[in-house]
């Protein structure tokens, strides 16, 4: 009988093209990626068959799936520093440099006003578990509503700022569509709901609004579903 | 792992010395690979959110007061509560009004319902919408003309309106997708109004019964 030789050395495999495969996959990802905020709220959005595009100038009004409310906008860090001024005039909040510098750096925030300058000093972390609670977020019943402080502040500042930005663009390409461009640099109003979130939550921020005789524009961030019209062509 | 092979010179003949095949180990390289690829599997996110718009209508101006005949012009109304879906068509009559017209009832409906019934009644629509779809894939018409004929036809007195009312139970998801398909019929107009106790008094004892 044929003895079956044991190889002498270790049975080396071949594993160039699992490498190769293993670099092409990182090179995608590095190149795709876009990366996830760490926001506080965990929102899961519905989806439609809606292909616009997020708006670059908003004032975002988060609800969760508990009802709770949390804002967050866009702008840069003058407009961040205007809105942060304002907010301390009109509640009479004392915030130190520290905790102006991470209301810059916020990406969301929900809390009450009382509760903001101990909000701005948590890490990312600690500030999920803050808002974790029953009645969390920032108020927004008829009696107590601090979410038309935050609207007025944030919208007056965001508009101005469009403004500037629109007289500088008008200045540098007399030619453009001023009323087409004056429009895109308004701040637009941005509502993320959970899907389960009860819908009367949605209705009081939109009430918020109204109170306020505000544009009552609203854009739904909702992720991506098939059309059935297109299906059909 | 990924080194040359080599071959040969097994116990036959002479045991030279090796040519110099060099050797580099590639372990600690694959491994950060690998590691960078896990990071960015798990922190990539790829759909970038689209956002749905929805109008809503503006608080009423005391002095600018609507008379409520004008209100309804071909409309369906649907009413969302907890998984369950209801619509009426036309106006509200509620039980013993003084038009004396029978009282709206709701008839229950589902999403595949609601898609089916918005093509019907919005078919006005639909089909201007075929006749100028047409035209611009011909080149008969410009597309910013094609838009405008577009509202044009939705703001006819055939085109159907869509109000959708929800009570205290009712899930975002469902209000989504109600003003999804509000899009997929080609409606022009459509919108969520507060509902009033006459139906939601009607509502209850639909669910009750």
């Amino acid at each position: 009988m044929a003895k079956i030789s044991k190889p002498k050395s270790a049975p080396s495999i071949d594993m160039t093209p699992m490498v190769d495969l293993g670099f092409l996959l990182v090179t995608f990802f590095m190149l795709s990626a876009n990366f996830r905020t760490d926001d506080i709220a965990v929102i899961d959005i519905p989806s439609s068959i809606s292909t616009e595009l997020m708006p670059k100038d908003f004032l975002q009004i988060a609800v969760d799936q508990k009802g709770r409310t949390y804002v967050s906008f866009s702008g840069n860090e003058e407009v961040k520093r205007g809105i942060v001024a304002d907010l301390m005039d009109k509640t009479k909040l004392q915030l130190s440099q520290d905790q102006i510098n991470s209301f810059i750096e916020a990406t969301e925030i929900g809390c009450t006003f009382r509760e903001l300058p101990k909000f701005l000093d948590l890490t990312a972390e600690q500030r999920k578990e803050l808002a974790d609670v029953e009645g969390g977020g920032i108020p927004v019943d008829s009696t107590h509503n601090e979410l038309k402080i935050w609207v007025k502040v944030v919208y007056d500042r965001l508009n101005e700022d469009g403004k500037v930005r629109f007289e500088k663009m008008v200045a540098e390409n007399p030619g453009m569509d001023k009323k087409q461009l004056a429009q895109e640099m308004k701040p637009k109003f941005i509502l993320k709901a959970d899907k389960d979130a009860p819908y009367h939550f949605v209705q009081n921020v939109v009430g918020t609004f109204k109170d306020l005789d505000m544009d009552t524009k609203f854009s739904f961030i909702t992720g991506m579903a098939a059309d059935p019209r297109k299906v059909e062509q | 792992m990924a080194q040359i092979q080599d071959t040969g010179g097994d116990g036959k003949g002479k045991k030279r010395a090796k040519k110099g095949v060099p050797h580099i180990d590639m372990t600690p390289m694959v491994d950060l690979a690998f590691l960078l690829l896990t990071f960015f599997v798990m922190t990539t996110t790829f759909s970038k959110p689209m956002v749905m718009k929805v109008v809503y209508p503006a608080k009423p101006k005391n002095d600018k007061v609507i008379p409520p005949s004008t209100l309804i012009n071909n409309a369906l109304t649907f009413i969302l509560t907890k998984d369950r879906a209801f619509y009426y068509d036309g106006e509200f009559f509620p039980e013993g009004n003084p038009k004396a017209q029978p009282a709206t009832t709701l008839t229950e409906i589902d999403m595949a319902g609601v898609r089916k019934l918005l093509a019907e009644r919005n078919k006005f629509v639909i089909d201007k919408k075929k006749i100028y779809a047409d035209q611009l894939y011909k080149k008969e018409i410009m597309d910013t003309t094609y838009v405008n004929l577009m509202t044009e036809a939705q703001k006819d007195q055939k085109a159907v309106k869509v109000l959708i009312k929800t009570d205290d139970k009712a899930l975002t998801k469902a209000f989504v997708n109600m003003i999804d398909e509000c899009m997929i019929a080609d409606i022009g107009t459509y919108t969520h109004v507060d509902i009033n106790q006459d139906e939601l008094n009607l509502l209850n004892t639909t669910l009750n019964k």
